[in-house]
């Protein structure tokens, strides 16, 4: 009998991790480095620490991040309607309708969003004169005014980066229909569903899904990218800073402030996504 | 006995994809409670045919008829003209399909893909519609599964959702794209076994397939292509027994091995 078969003197061989030393070694330089970071940004003295608690929940704040909220969310979500609506676009077989969609990325992708936002906002009132919007033929007018007053910054703004960013949601939307399986068309319109039920319901709804974490990243760039309409005078949150800035000269602090802010925005949106994600898994 | 009815007539259908001819001339009949195998090497076009016949591919000329109504198209003179999107869907919806890779609904669970059909197209309500599916998931013995999504159940159990939908709609005659070849052997064999109970039930079925013990046990009819032609048909009996083309032969040796 040979000795592996007895089962006293058997051996069993558990395997062993050794110290990871490498591991150990990147950690090490990287918490050096970030906390050498750290300490410098604190011990300079740049920063007055007192005046950013002050101004971090301040009552100015709340308007201005009021601002930068309500302009991105309106943005992005009238982004993704319109998006969904270029993409779907972009896809048909009518040539004129995809090339159409196509020029329309081409151009609102291709150009700063800063200059857009300028045009919207200094040349398109001055193109238009005066802004009626009602049901065409009857008496039913909403708004009739010169459209160098309709034009508000929020107005401007809403037009610049909603329009701007439905050149890139476009894209996402068409990256998100183009992952669905053609089988599930096949499937759907051999049950005898019509076109139209088949994009909606079934690609649609499945494509929608798959672009959520890039939704999610536009929704965050689209809460930083709002800080351009400060150029224009939008109220958002680098407008408040700086407006407070300008008084007291605090320049970085009130920065600080408005990163502090940006940040909390991004999480919250993180979260969001998070959320959603694990309420529609992905199957 | 009186000849059986006539459920499908496809009449020199022709079908290119560029300069290729993936269908040259086919002509099929299928008769009522009839199970016609259509067999061949890949790229026959035996798919294709099947997707033409629900019109999930349009054809480039020829009739293809189910229940003597013109499938997909009507005549305009000499000529057939595609019809609308809501017609063409009609017509489907009376046409059942099974796929080689199930296509369930990945959004839905298996009795929401059973009974979507019958909800969206023919406008049974919630309740009717999961009366009906249940009972179509008993039939392919999966119930206890409903509530599971696709990615949660075996490609058999997949499948057999598949057949369930198709069941649920009600249809006038059933094609199925390579049923069991997306499937292990254990699999195969659960999927086959369910294929065997609806055509016991005297089903309409035209199935293209590789499954050649599938298609001794069930098809009364079986038609032989290559490269977008019919070679041989015939009674299955006759075909795989005794084949008159060489070419039917030689595929048959190689299907056994």
């Amino acid at each position: 009998m040979t000795a592996a078969t007895e089962a006293s003197k058997a051996v069993y061989f558990p395997v062993r991790s050794k110290f990871p030393w490498g591991q150990f070694l990147q950690a090490a330089v990287v918490i050096v480095i970030v906390g050498w970071v750290i300490v410098s940004f604190v011990v300079s003295g740049v920063f007055d620490f007192a005046t950013v608690a002050r101004y971090l929940f301040g009552p100015q704040i709340w308007a201005g991040l009021w601002g930068t909220v309500s302009l991105a969310t309106l943005s992005t979500a009238i982004a993704l309607v319109l998006g969904t609506l270029v993409a779907l676009m972009r896809i048909s077989s009518n040539r004129v309708l995809s090339g159409v969609a196509a020029a329309y990325v081409f151009f609102f992708r291709g150009t700063p969003m800063l200059v857009q936002l300028l045009i919207w906002f200094y040349a398109i009132p001055r193109m238009i004169g005066q802004v009626r919007i009602g049901i065409p033929f009857t008496d039913v007018v909403w708004v009739d005014q010169p459209a160098s007053v309709f034009f508000t910054p929020f107005i401007a703004g809403l037009f610049a980066l909603s329009l701007a960013e439905t050149g890139y949601m476009a894209e996402v939307v068409r990256s998100g229909i183009l992952g669905v399986d053609q089988g599930q068309r096949d499937a759907a319109a051999a049950l005898g569903l019509p076109r139209r039920k088949i994009t909606t319901q079934i690609v649609l709804v499945q494509a929608f899904r798959i672009i959520l974490p890039s939704a999610g990243n536009q929704y965050i760039m689209m809460i930083k990218n709002t800080s351009l309409a400060y150029t224009i005078g939008y109220m958002e949150l680098l407008l408040t800073v700086s407006r407070i800035y300008y008084s007291n000269f605090k320049y970085l602090e009130l920065l600080l402030v408005a990163a502090f802010w940006y940040l909390v925005l991004t999480a919250l949106i993180t979260f969001l996504q998070q959320f959603l994600e694990r309420r529609f898994p992905a199957r | 006995m009186t000849e059986p009815k006539l459920k499908m007539e496809a009449l020199h259908v022709y079908k290119s994809f560029g300069d290729v001819k993936v269908l040259h001339d086919v002509s099929v009949r299928v008769h009522s409670g009839e199970v016609v195998a259509l067999i061949g090497p890949s790229g026959a076009g035996k798919s294709t045919f099947l997707r033409c016949v629900n019109n999930l591919q349009p054809i480039d000329s020829g009739t293809i008829e189910v229940d003597e109504e013109l499938i997909g198209y009507r005549k305009v003179g000499d000529y057939l003209e595609p019809l609308p999107d809501k017609e063409a869907a009609a017509q489907r919806a009376r046409i059942g399909m099974v796929f080689q890779n199930f296509n369930l609904f990945r959004h839905m669970t298996a009795v929401a893909n059973v009974m979507y059909g019958q909800i969206e197209v023919l406008g049974r309500s919630k309740a009717e519609a999961r009366a009906s599916a249940m009972d179509a998931l008993k039939r392919v013995g999966l119930v206890g599964r409903e509530d599971r999504f696709p990615a949660q159940l075996s490609g058999g159990q997949q499948q057999r959702v598949a057949i369930a939908r198709v069941m649920a709609m009600d249809p006038t005659m059933i094609l199925l794209d390579e049923p069991t070849s997306a499937l292990d052997p254990e699999l195969r064999v659960e999927v086959a076994n369910v294929i065997k109970g609806m055509a016991a039930n005297r089903a309409t079925m035209l199935m293209a397939t590789h499954d050649i013990p599938l298609v001794h046990d069930i098809a009364d009819y079986i038609i032989f292509m290559v490269d977008g032609r019919i070679v041989e048909a015939g009674s299955a009996e006759k075909i795989l027994t005794n084949p008159e083309h060489d070419r039917t032969r030689s595929f048959l040796t190689a299907m056994e091995s």
